[in-house]
């Protein structure tokens, strides 16, 4: 249960994330900020007590991007400098394993190079009188 | 917290400013337009300077010049390097513009090379792909447009949004394609201009290393090389830019327009240039953390970056930049998507007995209906750039093979055609919802490309090259 400062409002702020579970390492946090102070801090932690956590200044915004997030499990929640303002939430990031990343890359690599032999040669074929 | 670079009346001063401008070329260039080919295709006579800076600039977009800085914001720098691999369709177009003027020296349209080439099953269904596209394409345009005006100026997006679009719609109804590649030429000379002095901008005030450090520190993987999805996109982007510019009326009409032999320089001339547009775009992106930026949508994060390090005179130049790409690119979709529904869908199917004048006086009702229809879809701001404009790389990517098979092998089939785009769109949507946009295209491609020359197998039936020549007389 969280433990509400003295300034903080009377309804806690809703945060919300794009996914539970990011494959890319980017996502999107969003709230509601009728209520939400003006200097509004989104705390980021790899720990649910949000122990080492880093915070972000967000201003006036109802929602940020984060993306280049390395594999983990990552905990945002939303505060003021009195205390937090939100209940946490968790996502986790999986990226995509090489072997499927590698396998894209090379059927991608593959039609490309057919593609530059075809045309070579379907305009060699076209130029040619006979 | 973000402060805005521009003040809200600054931005609506250089959009009025901007938007009398191009609206009075476009009503200069079309006073002289008096037949339908003089208004579609530039009375077929358009030079190599005009023809290399009209390619350039139609395909510096809003999502060259906005969504390279969110594909590097999401997937770092091989979103950036990928980006510009967009370049490669462009080039490849090239020795393909002069086989298509040969082919079909009277055509108008891609559809037109489609129906004559496989028949009317293929050409709906590459209809259906190719208008698919265009509105997909049309709607991250207007979006683009609200976007940068907002995140620039905070004027709320619906405002910049529809400014934008009535001035781009306003021109191309007056000019025609003279007018569109004529303001493209100016907004070519606009966007490298620019594009230098943001470049050198960026460079002198900030550091390389402070980016570095701080991209380390808080987002590791958009420095890794091993990042699966960049990796996954790199092909993906090469293949729906071909994709891209292959099936599209926006790159085959300007072929038809171009003089004879000027088509294939033109394309190679601008692909070239092309290239590190997206690079200087996309990098800017990288400065957002060292900057503690808040996005708010990672499709903001160019113009949110520029105008934090530029201040409000690098704004007004990244303001007046993007405004200009995404017109260059807004007229020429408007342009060739309403050459596109006139042709091959008012001529091809509704009044087959239409002629020139009737279609020239239809082309405009159907420019402007395309310029409401696009605000009407513009208005929710339904995703991001790039979400919505790599779900149209499973439609595009699968008409590659149908189209490069299609001009220079008699082996290919009509049905195979059909089958090929149907059976690869469906792939590259089931990628698309399963893996995720970086794919779509490689899935929709390869399936496409399978089925094409399975299916040919089967057919002893050979086309006669000939006979598009004779075809395109007709249309």
């Amino acid at each position: 249960m969280s433990i509400w400062a003295a300034d903080s409002p009377a309804q806690p702020l809703r945060l919300q994330a794009s996914t539970e579970l990011s494959t890319e390492g980017y996502l999107v946090l969003s709230w509601d900020a009728a209520s939400a102070p003006a200097s509004l801090l989104l705390e980021q932690s790899t720990n649910a007590d949000f122990s080492n956590s880093v915070r972000r200044e967000v201003g006036e915004a109802r929602a940020t991007t984060l993306t280049g997030l390395e594999d983990g499990d990552y905990y945002f929640r939303l505060s003021s400098a009195s205390g937090p303002l939100s209940e946490p939430v968790h996502v986790q990031v999986a990226h995509h394993s090489l072997t499927r990343a590698a396998s894209f890359f090379f059927l991608g690599a593959c039609l490309f190079g057919l593609l530059i032999f075809v045309i070579i040669s379907g305009n060699r074929e076209a130029s040619d009188p006979s | 917290m973000n402060n805005l670079a521009l003040s809200p009346v600054t931005a609506l001063v250089i959009l009025v400013l901007f938007g009398i401008a191009w609206i009075l070329f476009g009503y200069l260039l079309g006073r002289n337009n008096r037949t339908l080919d003089d208004y579609m295709l530039a009375g077929r006579n358009v030079g190599m300077a005009f023809a290399a800076a009209t390619a350039m600039a139609t395909w510096v977009t809003s999502n060259t010049t906005m969504t390279a800085p969110q594909v590097t914001y999401e997937l770092g720098v091989w979103g950036m390097v990928g980006y510009s691999l967009g370049a490669v369709g462009l080039l490849l177009f090239a020795p393909l513009a002069k086989r298509i003027k040969r082919l079909l020296p009277h055509g108008f349209t891609s559809g037109d090379f489609i129906r004559e080439r496989y028949g009317v099953l293929a050409w709906r269904v590459f209809l259906v792909i190719s208008l698919f596209y265009a509105f997909g394409w049309l709607i991250s345009l207007g979006m683009a447009g609200g976007i940068l005006v907002n995140a620039l100026s905070g004027v709320p997006y619906h405002v910049g949004m529809t400014v934008i679009l009535a001035v781009c719609v306003c021109y191309t109804l007056l000019g025609g394609l003279k007018a569109v590649i004529a303001t493209d030429f100016v907004q070519t000379l606009i966007i490298i201009t620019g594009v230098v002095i943001i470049a050198y901008l960026v460079i002198s005030q900030v550091g390389f290393e402070r980016m570095h450090e701080d991209l380390a520190a808080e987002r590791p993987k958009l420095l890794n090389l091993l990042f699966p999805a960049a990796i996954m996109f790199l092909f993906n982007n090469l293949l729906f830019g071909v994709g891209e510019i292959f099936h599209s009326n926006v790159w085959w009409s300007r072929a038809f327009a171009f003089r004879q032999d000027t088509g294939a320089r033109a394309y190679f001339i601008a692909g070239l240039f092309w290239i590190p547009i997206p690079i200087v775009a996309g990098f800017i992106a990288l400065a957002a953390p060292s900057l503690g930026l808040n996005v708010p949508a990672s499709d903001m994060v160019g113009p949110l970056v520029a105008g934090n390090i530029l201040g409000t005179t690098g704004a007004i130049v990244v303001f007046i930049v993007v405004f200009s790409a995404l017109a260059s690119s807004l007229d020429s979709l408007l342009a060739a998507t309403g050459d596109l529904i006139t042709q091959d869908i008012y001529r091809g199917h509704i009044n087959k007995a239409a002629t020139d004048a009737q279609c020239f006086r239809t082309g405009r009702y159907i420019i402007l209906g395309l310029g409401l229809f696009t605000w009407l879809l513009c208005l929710p701001r339904l995703t991001t750039l790039a979400s919505l404009l790599y779900f149209t790389g499973a439609f595009v990517a699968s008409a590659i093979w149908p189209i490069v098979f299609g001009l220079y092998y008699r082996w290919a089939t009509g049905l195979a055609a059909t089958l090929a785009m149907l059976g690869g769109t469906i792939a590259g949507l089931i990628a698309y919802f399963t893996i995720g946009y970086y794919v779509a295209a490689v899935a929709s491609c390869a399936v496409s490309l399978l089925l094409i020359v399975a299916v040919s197998r089967f057919s002893k039936e050979r086309f006669d090259f000939a006979a598009l020549a004779r075809g395109g007389q007709q249309s």
